[in-house]
């Protein structure tokens, strides 16, 4: 959170608003990659028999 | 005097809309710049599903990519796709076939040699001998249709003649599967963008940064990970059937297939798609849940297993499905699975394979369980060949690769005979060193196993040796040569020929073109034994020339080409090897070589047909074919049936084997005398004008000339 408040921080008081879409797109690929990031379970099977 | 009025035109807005456009299109210039320095620079992995053939001498060859698994598994390993190669320029007479599918198509348990895929392959060379079959299989394990869908484009940019796949086991545990992830999975949309977007290096980027980030998180605690995986495996997946994620997957499946279907129908590309089958009656449900409305599948096992103990065979195949169906783990695909892929290709016009009925009429009383499948869903030695067949029935049915040329008499038990490793107690010995050492792949040991065989002059088990590696990598040039060397001494010259044939589509070798050479030579075919002997002499080494002229020689001599051999001659004489100048008399030695899978039978029939007993001599021929279709057996069944006068029979044993035995006059002699049997003077006439070119000497070229003089 502290880091999020920094950045935030430094993006206002410096007006690099332009950087905004990149770490929001970043961020947005970030979620999209934790979201996905589920096993697929089918190897195990091998395993077992 | 006044000052003249200036008027100030307000730009304002326009600025700021274009400062407004700047800034927003800087911060994607600046992810393209990002994605393109990531892209030069080499970071991340190729995740294409086709490669170039990075191996020296195969560039002209594409290959499945063995790391497109990254895209689809992050945290697992995965097995990387068999090594199936194709040309990336497509030959005109190519019949192209992708294949797609996970673990079943993989091969799973065996190795690749066993894929359904690789028997199919043989199945349709043997069939369409005018034609080059390529036979590229995608599978990788544990890929539901997600991946598969991910796959098709690619595939479609690479000229397919036709499309096969089998899949519906992964849906609900597979990459994406729903089981497999409680969140992304229910959401398509997401799930294609994610793996859309997987092509992109800053989102691999990004990824990676998570993976290590999670990765430290969860250091120490790595085995209560796994442990919660397995457990979560049997506790939290169970899905009921009819639920909402049962549902859910039911739907996905559809779509994603359905989609496949549609990009291929735009290109008009055929798809081959396949129902599943599994192990009905050798498995247990591996979980049963109760509830109102759903009976517990251990429950109706037990009854199903009650009815098949009572020979109630139709209630207990009923039964059987009902409790798989019912089974809340879902390794094996419900029956639903199969509905869809009924409707789908009913829908989108493709071609279905009927693999449930083909396993069901294969199996006893229509129950598949052991006698067909490893475990739950692949199939043993036999299912993959029933596979196999049902795809090569499915195909050869539909008409899109042509009008079969060869009929395919080989049987299913033919077929496994003569396919693949027989297993001995000695190689045993060895698999278990190379289970044990890590380090050392079976293909490895195989290679050893040959090489020493071969040393100690076991041919045929070294042969075998050879094929079965073959069988694992159908494109390494040297095996096809070594196995062709055994065969050669193990006089099966026909299959040694082809098997130089096959090493020269991937390596050129000046020992493959001599071999041949000499097996043309022997079959009495100079012109393509000379054309051969002179392609090999650039090639090989200086101290086997004089070998090559000396065979030459004697080809062109035998083969009436006087200049060629006049030439051949005077730089014999030029080497001081005019010795060799004198050769012996031309003499047709080719039925002397008889292949040794049955040379037993063939040499007992040849002393029963001495001792004036053609039915027992026939008798063992015919089995013969059972175990080995010998171009000198057919012959001989020919022959004797000559000597019956029964001539439709005669001919068709003789024109089986017409292409090896077209150089031996008294082949050709016995042809024209079955054709006048069957009043076919044209094709007599042929067989005799034939004699007269290749052998202007043929002893009984007297009795030939009576017999044109009676086809005018």
């Amino acid at each position: 959170m502290e880091f999020i408040k920094d950045l935030w921080n430094y993006l206002r008081e410096r007006k690099k608003w332009w950087l905004l879409p990149v770490i929001l797109i970043l961020l947005l690929f970030g979620v999209l990659i934790v979201l996905s990031s589920g096993s697929a379970i089918a190897p195990f099977i091998y395993t077992i028999f | 005097m006044s000052k003249p009025k200036v008027v100030k035109k307000n730009n304002q807005p326009v600025q700021n809309l274009i400062f407004k456009l700047i800034t927003l299109v800087i911060p994607v210039f600046i992810l393209i710049v990002f994605e393109a320095i990531l892209r030069i620079s080499g970071y991340g992995a190729n995740l294409c599903l086709f490669i170039k053939n990075p191996v020296e001498g195969y560039e002209q060859y594409m290959m499945v990519n063995p790391e497109v698994g990254k895209k689809y598994f992050q945290k697992f390993e995965y097995t990387a796709p068999a090594n199936d190669i194709f040309l990336a320029e497509k030959p005109e007479n190519t019949f192209r076939i992708f294949v797609m599918g996970s673990s079943t198509v993989f091969g799973f348990p065996y190795e690749r040699n066993l894929m359904f895929s690789r028997i199919l392959h043989e199945q349709l060379e043997d069939a369409f001998p005018d034609r080059k079959i390529e036979v590229v299989n995608t599978a990788i394990t544990a890929i539901n249709s997600f991946t598969l869908l991910d796959f098709t484009s690619q595939i479609l940019e690479h000229s397919p003649d036709a499309i096969l796949i089998y899949a519906g086991h992964n849906e609900f545990y597979g990459a994406f599967g729903i089981g497999s992830n409680e969140t992304m999975s229910r959401n398509r949309g997401l799930t294609m963008l994610h793996i859309s977007l997987m092509d992109l290096k800053i989102y691999q980027m990004v990824r990676n940064i998570i993976t290590v980030i999670s990765e430290k998180i969860a250091a120490g605690s790595k085995e209560e990970v796994h442990g919660t995986l397995m457990k979560r495996m049997v506790a939290n997946k169970d899905i009921l059937l009819g639920s909402k994620d049962y549902n859910i997957a039911m739907e996905r499946y559809k779509q994603n297939m359905g989609d496949i279907l549609k990009k291929a129908g735009k290109k008009n590309v055929p798809v081959f798609l396949s129902q599943l089958v599994c192990n009905v009656n050798g498995m247990e449900p591996f979980n049963s849940i109760a509830t109102d409305e759903l009976e517990g599948a251990a429950d109706v096992y037990k009854k199903a297993q009650l009815a098949e103990q009572n020979g109630d065979f139709a209630n207990a195949l009923e039964l059987y499905y009902k409790a798989k169906d019912l089974d809340c783990i879902r390794f094996r695909a419900s029956e639903d699975i199969n509905r869809i892929v009924n409707e789908l290709t009913e829908q989108y016009k493709a071609y279905k394979i009927p693999m449930l009925s083909v396993f069901q009429d294969n199996s006893p009383n229509k129950l598949i369980g052991n006698n067909l499948m490893t475990e739950h869903v692949h199939p043993n030695i036999d299912g993959n060949f029933l596979m196999a067949q049902a795809f090569f029935d499915g195909i050869v049915k539909s008409g899109v690769i042509g009008a079969k040329i060869e009929d395919n008499p080989y049987s299913f038990a033919y077929r496994k005979l003569n396919y693949g490793y027989h297993p001995n107690s000695y190689l045993d010995s060895l698999a278990f060193s190379a289970v044990k050492n890590k380090k050392l792949t079976l293909s490895e040991v195989r290679l050893d196993l040959a090489q020493r065989y071969e040393k100690e002059g076991q041919l045929f088990l070294a042969f075998r040796e050879y094929d079965a590696l073959l069988r694992i990598n159908p494109y390494i040039a040297a095996n096809y040569r070594d196995a062709a060397n055994c065969l050669i001494q193990l006089a099966d010259l026909p299959l040694a020929l082809k098997y130089f044939q096959k090493s020269l589509e991937y390596e050129e070798s000046g020992f493959a073109k001599f071999k041949m050479g000499e097996i043309y030579f022997f079959m009495g075919d100079y012109n393509n034994a000379i054309v051969n002997f002179e392609k090999s002499f650039p090639l090989i080494p200086d101290d086997k020339k004089l070998t090559v002229l000396v065979k030459s020689y004697i080809a062109c001599v035998y083969g009436n080409q006087r200049e060629k051999a006049k030439a051949l001659a005077a730089e014999l004489k030029r080497v001081k090897a005019e010795k060799y100048l004198i050769i012996p008399p031309k003499k047709y030695t080719f039925t002397q070589y008889i292949p040794f899978q049955t040379r037993e039978q063939v040499e007992t029939a040849k002393i029963l047909i001495l001792e004036n007993a053609p039915d027992k001599a026939l008798a063992i021929l015919e089995s013969s074919l059972q175990v080995y279709d010998s171009h000198i057996a057919n012959r001989m069944i020919g022959e004797i049936y000559m000597g019956r006068q029964n001539y439709e029979k005669a001919s068709s044993y003789f024109y089986n084997v017409y292409n090896q035995f077209r150089f031996d006059p008294q082949f050709l002699h016995n042809f024209a005398i079955i054709y006048l049997g069957k009043n076919d003077n044209v094709n007599a006439r042929k067989c005799l004008e034939e004699i007269k070119l290749i052998d202007p000497e043929y002893g009984q070229l007297g009795e030939v000339n009576s017999l044109l003089s009676s086809t005018n």
